[in-house]
């Protein structure tokens, strides 16, 4: 080592805390303290953790979370209500709402009137799982489940409950999950970043809802942490692609000669972001290979395709997002997330619904049993699920055919999979509207909570210093779901 | 000398190490009495405050250590740290006993500990928090050694090298002038100098030679371009509305009044009534009215099922964050739903300041017509007295027409008898009953005798022969005409923009129990926090007015300090107080108070000249330092608090692109309008949104011409999808108020600068301008560094650059298809006879250039 580099390093050290809290660069130095004798130029790049992470061991290494935008209707999906099919058109109970809010939606509506699913249910695998008939490939693997069905939300319209689940909080402006995990885990890998995001669009419903930047963004923390969307575009992460007439061959040349410039620019100046600047190329240069060979899946047998059905071969499908889940996580990438649009059934649910789990059922059970057949899963998480559930009544008139759903907060039904989750278990329970939750509540908190402490992080003990205040995912909430764990 | 000095210094950091993060001023503790504004309450607000502070909801043991008399009652023992109770708890081994309490994830560090025995040992005496007390102008050091006031150019200088010298630390040698020429053009204009712009500087001995530079800086309207970037993060300005579907929003018209706020130097107390009060100012100008968007340009959400008081809630909130970061460095938002942790504001303060901004008359769920009321059609700048004249147009015309319908009685007689002889041919002619039906008002009331008619009857008939009677023709003509001209007007020039206003019955405001909008509580009048802050300037009515006023009263303690803060930091790449966004217990402590409070008190002093302000900083010899550092430097100061040197600060996203476009010629420059739409990379928008065509953000439509080549301030702003590099450089998503952009270092920014076609365009079009220079690689290579960096490459770099060159030269020359494709990027056309293989080699090296670190830093 040079001596300007142990100079480097030195400083290195000393500083990181300090600028930590100063949220600046902060992010680019900690592969310089793990791997010191790494080449200068490749240190730098990734994201790393903050030091005294994770807290204890974690279950899970990484994060795939399948979220399912829009609010899919839990008792034609996952909590069956027969009693409800006597109940047929019957004006909702004043006794069951209890004056909880509406949205303005349905406030309005003279008769709130019941309708009973018209999906038939089954009971799935030795733990006898309840599971529509509309995902009979989730059915099939769900003993290796664990159903939530008394997720809770405090937010009852899309924007403030999505930006809720993915934030900790209903107003725009707080780093995502996403981001706390690169915060606080960095980086596994120094060719790809620490956190991915993938949109795709919903056959029920394909024109809504529509989904934001900052559902994966950083917030107040620096935007190394914001997740990088992989578009199925010629070019899946932004301006990754060489201008036309470049070769890589030429970039490789200028890079170096990039290079060259910029050491001895910090030769002059003395200023360590020069250093980061180099390795910030060479990262940038590296994702040139690694995101091609992250997306082409044509070394993927046709048997691992068939699996994740036939939209599969279609990029941009949820089915095509969740193979490169699988491809990411075999790369270590620390939280993949994917968002499916369309699940927000307030008109046609018995239309819409069909073509929402047509395009996530195969694939999010394909995923699980890929994953563990890699042996992947058991530091995978897996979750499933959206941002709140919806009405036993119908919005809008009941018909024989059709009836809608509206938004409903105060229960629904999420899955996990792998990382540390019990397998074949379903927790909570719902009276028998699908209304209230009558045993066992679960807070978004809680799920934040136990997501943290599955990677190895204390959530109580994860802070992020903005205007003065020490943040949290879970703000002064969450408790940890003890019964959950494996 | 130097490297024993840095040892010295090096103990005291490892010593101090623990404090970094939450006060700089610490770094100096090992040689100064403990002060306890810099050295002891950040470590009492930060470890202790959370549970034993203003807030009585959530006092742990009824023991509260924010205020001297309680804490001395019940844990100190003034001049006796071992007999405190506090220093036993904070050093007790029983996890039990020990504060603060393992689960907080607190915890005090030896160091800490002995400082705060040294206070108590030292009295332990508490003093108010500093950045409440009016700032007190402070003696400027004086100097006796004769270099040393050679130095010292003007006050801030001799602050400055008071604390070197006290610190054992010497000032850097000056940057040399083509550095200091372009960093003092980037940080005023937001663009670099011209390469005849540079060589002119050096060319001109004269004394004033950078004095001057500095005032045409000052004069030039980029100026003000450069400063609206600041104050758009801090005012969250976008072009839609925020949420979810995140409609279009015109409120451009308020960003061409910042820019011009600034470039006709308006003083900061005008600029801040205009902002937050101009529409209850006497004889208001338009111009003020627009002014008052500023707190419009919170995110307004218009989603189906929404409750609208939840979200007239959450507006009003914003405005009071946004207000009180924004001027007082206060983050209020943290009363709201119980009293501040940290800061003596309590959670009614809160709901007082909240009253100031409750009197809107709006409705929680508006966004989807591009503005929401209140709000103003208003013209482009300078087209306002055309306007009026339009509209007087109209007004007169309409009163001739008036004027000249009075005396119709005997004409409309005519008519009358006219019409009832036609009517009855018709019906004569046709069926009755379809006749009957077909009738309209006014001929049914013209077959009633005219005494069966009643008065308003009456008053009808004659209204519509007005609108056709043959003596008032030319009347009516005229009107038509100017209504005509006065819609044709409307088309062209104006537009819509919110604005501020108060209903003449204001909303009562409640104390909202943990914020929350269905809980209202404890009726509350509008009020600033007087009891820290002090009080309504006399005769200052209790409104928006009013609280402008006293922010701007001149002994208001934060304003001011906040406000030159802000400055030093966009200058400085850090400010005096670190967190310029927070000056309450929780912030850090000012690096140089002194300092700090004398600019403090020269900013109103001066008259709030903005301009005066910041030709004082960048005339300093502190600003002119080399920002070269030295491992000695660097370990001494990583983070250079002392400013013994200029610090290196990454461009701001606008400045990037600007500076690319400025220097490859391809900017257009023009102020003010409504926002463009450059390049971005195609589906963005549109595979986010719900896709459908009559809502102009699901689909983005990029510009053509001049709009892709604009500066970047005025680069439309989609909320949900910011542009993309933009973002990616760390430019707010303006969902909130933001006075402090991070700056980080990725590798998608490498992505972005070496592929995003703004940037391969501007290479190819700086390219070709350094061909048309004439002359060899070398002297071409010359010219683009002179365009970017304000000076010549040195041997070893035209020696790579030029081997670059001739490597892709013979590439391009065995493959024209590939220099061609490469050339093409972007809608510029390529220059006339210009040779591809060339200008695409040429290209490539340009490219580089522009991703120089040094190209993206100001040095």
């Amino acid at each position: 080592m040079n001596p300007l580099e142990e100079q480097l390093l030195m400083e290195t050290r000393r500083h990181f805390f300090s600028r930590t809290a100063r949220g600046i660069g902060a992010a680019a130095l900690g592969s310089l303290v793990a791997s010191t004798s790494s080449a200068r130029a490749q240190a730098n790049s990734g994201v790393t953790g903050l030091a005294g992470l994770p807290h204890f061991a974690p279950k899970a290494k990484r994060v795939i979370y399948l979220f399912q935008s829009g609010g899919p209707s839990q008792m034609d999906l996952f909590d069956p209500k027969p009693a409800m099919d006597k109940m047929r058109g019957v004006d909702l109970p004043e006794s069951v709402r209890m004056g909880q809010r509406l949205t303005g939606m349905t406030s309005g509506q003279a008769k709130f009137p019941i309708a009973n699913s018209i999906f038939k249910f089954g009971r799935h695998g030795e733990s006898g799982a309840t599971v529509s008939e509309l995902m009979p490939h989730v059915a099939r693997i769900a003993d290796k489940l664990c159903f939530v069905k008394s997720m809770q939300t405090e937010q009852i319209n899309h924007d403030p409950a999505i930006t809720f689940f993915q934030t900790g909080f209903q107003l725009a402006g707080r780093p995502s999950i996403g981001a706390w995990m690169s915060y606080g885990l960095g980086s596994e890998n120094r060719d790809l970043p620490a956190f991915i995001a993938f949109a795709s669009r919903g056959t029920g419903r394909p024109s809504c809802q529509p989904l934001y930047n900052r559902l994966w963004g950083s917030g107040f923390m620096p935007t190394t942490h914001a997740g990088v969307k992989l578009r199925a575009a010629a070019s899946p992460v932004l301006y990754l692609n060489d201008p036309d007439g470049l070769s890589r061959k030429m970039r490789r040349e200028m890079l170096d000669e990039l290079a060259a410039l910029n050491e001895q620019s910090f030769q002059q100046k003395g200023d360590e972001e020069i250093q980061s600047r180099i390795a910030q190329y060479e990262m940038a240069f590296r994702m040139g290979s690694s995101v091609p060979d992250l997306t082409d899946i044509s070394d993927e047998p046709d048997h691992i395709l068939d699996m994740y059905g036939p939209e599969v071969r279609k990029p941009g499908t949820f089915a095509s997002n969740a193979l490169l889940a699988r491809r990411l996580a075999e790369r270590d990438v620390r939280f993949i997330q994917l968002f499916h649009m369309g699940w927000d059934q307030h008109e046609r649910l018995p239309k819409e619904l069909p073509g929402q789990c047509y395009d996530t059922d195969q694939a999010s059970a394909a995923l699980v049993v890929d994953l563990e057949q890699r042996g992947l899963l058991k530091d995978t998480l897996v979750v499933w699920g959206g941002e709140f559930g919806r009405t036993i009544y119908s919005q809008g008139a009941l018909t024989a055919t059709n009836y809608g759903r509206d938004h409903h907060p105060r229960c629904f039904t999420i899955w996990m999979a792998g990382g540390g989750i019990k397998p074949g278990v379903s927790y909570g329970e719902t009276d028998d509207f699908s209304y209230n939750v009558v045993a066992n509540p679960v807070s978004v908190h809680d799920l934040h909570a136990t997501i943290l402490h599955l990677m190895g992080i204390n959530h109580e003990r994860l802070t992020y210093r903005f205007q003065g205040r020490d943040y949290r995912l879970t703000d002064v909430h969450g408790k940890l779901l003890e019964p959950l764990l494996a | 000398m130097t490297r024993s000095i840095a040892s010295i210094r090096l103990l005291t950091l490892r010593r101090c190490i623990g404090l970094l993060s939450c006060c700089v001023g610490s770094i100096a503790v090992a040689e100064e009495a403990v002060n306890f504004n810099r050295d002891i309450r950040p470590l009492l607000s930060d470890r202790c405050f959370f549970c034993h502070g203003p807030d009585p909801g959530h006092r742990q043991g009824d023991l509260r250590l924010d205020v001297e008399q309680a804490a001395h009652a019940r844990a100190i023992v003034a001049g006796d740290a071992r007999e405190s109770p506090l220093i036993e708890r904070i050093t007790s081994a029983d996890p039990d006993r020990r504060m603060p309490p393992p689960e907080s994830g607190k915890s005090l560090s030896d160091d800490e500990i002995a400082l705060l025995k040294q206070w108590i040992a030292d009295g332990g005496r508490y003093e108010s928090h500093w950045s409440f007390t009016s700032p007190a102008r402070p003696d400027v050091p004086r100097f006796t050694n004769a270099d040393d006031a050679d130095w010292v150019n003007n006050p801030i200088d001799a602050f400055i090298l008071a604390r070197l010298k006290s610190l054992g630390m010497t000032p850097s040698p000056a940057a040399d002038r083509a550095t200091l020429l372009r960093r003092v053009t980037l940080d005023l204009t937001g663009l670099p100098p011209t390469p005849v712009e540079v060589e002119a500087f050096l060319a001109d001995e004269s004394p004033d030679a950078y004095e001057r530079v500095v005032d045409r800086l000052l004069a030039s309207p980029r100026y003000g371009e450069r400063m609206a970037q600041v104050w758009l993060d801090a005012a969250r300005y976008a072009d839609t509305m925020g949420y979810q579907a995140d409609w279009e929003r015109y409120q451009w018209r308020w960003r061409t009044w910042v820019i011009d706020a600034y470039n006709n130097n308006l003083p900061f107390d005008q600029f801040t009534i205009d902002q937050l009060a101009g529409d209850l100012l006497p004889n208001v100008t338009i111009e003020q009215i627009i002014a008052t968007g500023f707190n419009r340009n919170h995110r307004i959400n218009d989603e189906g099922g929404i409750i609208p008081e939840e979200y007239l809630v959450e507006y009003i909130v914003d405005r009071v964050d946004t207000t009180s970061a924004t001027w007082m460095g206060l983050t209020m938002g943290c009363a709201r739903c119980h009293d501040h942790k940290f800061d003596p504001i309590s959670q009614a303060d809160f709901y007082r300041m909240y009253a100031f901004f409750n009197a809107v008359p709006e409705k929680g769920k508006e966004g989807r017509l591009g503005f929401a009321d209140p709000y103003k059609r208003v013209t482009v700048r300078g087209k306002h007295d055309e306007y009026l004249a339009v509209q007087q147009k109209v007004a007169e015309a309409t009163a001739t027409l008036a004027q000249a319908s009075q005396n119709l009685g005997d004409e409309q007689l005519v008519w009358e008898q006219q019409e009832l002889e036609r009517i009855a041919s018709i019906e004569s002619t046709s069926q009755v009953v379809a006749a009957e039906k077909a009738k309209t008002e006014w001929q049914q009331i013209l077959q009633l005798p005219p005494d069966k008619r009643s008065a308003k009857q009456r008053k009808q008939l004659a209204e519509h022969f007005a609108t056709l009677a043959p003596s008032t023709a030319e009347e009516r003509k005229s009107l038509a005409d100017a209504r005509e001209a006065l819609a044709d007007f409307e088309k062209e020039f104006t537009t819509y923009v919110m604005v501020m206003s108060d209903m003449a019955k204001p909303r009562p405001t409640y104390v909202l129990e943990r914020g929350a909008y269905n809980k209202p509580g404890q009726q509350v009048e509008a009020a600033v926090p007087s009891e820290i802050l002090g009080p309504l300037p006399d005769g200052a009515p209790a409104n928006r007015l009013g609280l402008a006023r006293w922010l701007v009263s001149g002994d208001h303690p934060l304003t001011s300090r906040v406000a030159v803060n802000r400055h030093w930091n966009m200058l400085f790449g850090r400010g005096l107080v670190e967190t310029i966004e927070d000056f309450g217990l929780q912030g850090s402590y000012p690096s140089h108070p002194e300092l700090l409070d004398w600019l403090a008190t020269e900013y109103p002093r001066v008259g709030w000249d903005t301009k005066a302000l910041l030709k004082l900083i960048v005339t300093s010899n502190t600003y002119g330092r080399s920002s070269v550092v030295s491992p000695d430097a660097r370990e001494v100061d990583p983070h250079n608090v002392w400013l013994a040197r200029m610090s290196r600060v990454r461009l701001p996203a606008e400045m990037i692109r600007d500076q690319a476009l400025f220097a490859s010629g391809l900017l257009v420059e023009r102020i003010g309008g409504p926002s463009v739409k450059p390049y971005q990379p195609a589906g963005l928008w549109e595979e986010l949104s719900f896709q459908d065509k009559r809502r102009s953000t699901d689909f983005y439509v990029q510009g053509t011409g001049d709009d892709l080549y604009r500066r970047g301030i005025y680069t439309f702003w989609k909320r949900s999808v910011p542009p993309p590099t933009m973002e990616t450089f760390d430019a707010p998503t303006r969902d909130a108020c933001t006075l402090n952009r991070s700056r980080t270092n990725t590798p998608l920014q490498a992505l972005a600068l070496m592929n995003d076609v703004t940037f391969v365009e501007a290479s190819r079009k700086l390219a070709e301008r350094a061909l048309a220079t004439g002359g060899n690689v070398r002297g071409q290579l010359d010219f683009v560094y002179r365009s970017l960096l304000a000076r010549s490459p040195n041997e070893r770099e035209l020696q790579l650059l030029t081997g670059g060159y001739e490597k892709r030269l013979a590439f391009y020359v065995d493959h024209p298809d590939d220099a061609e494709r490469l050339i093409a990027a972007g809608e510029s056309p390529v220059a006339d006879s210009v040779e591809s293989a060339q200008l695409a080699a040429l290209t490539t090296c340009v490219m580089n250039i522009m991703n120089l670190d040094e190209t993206i830093t100001r040095e």
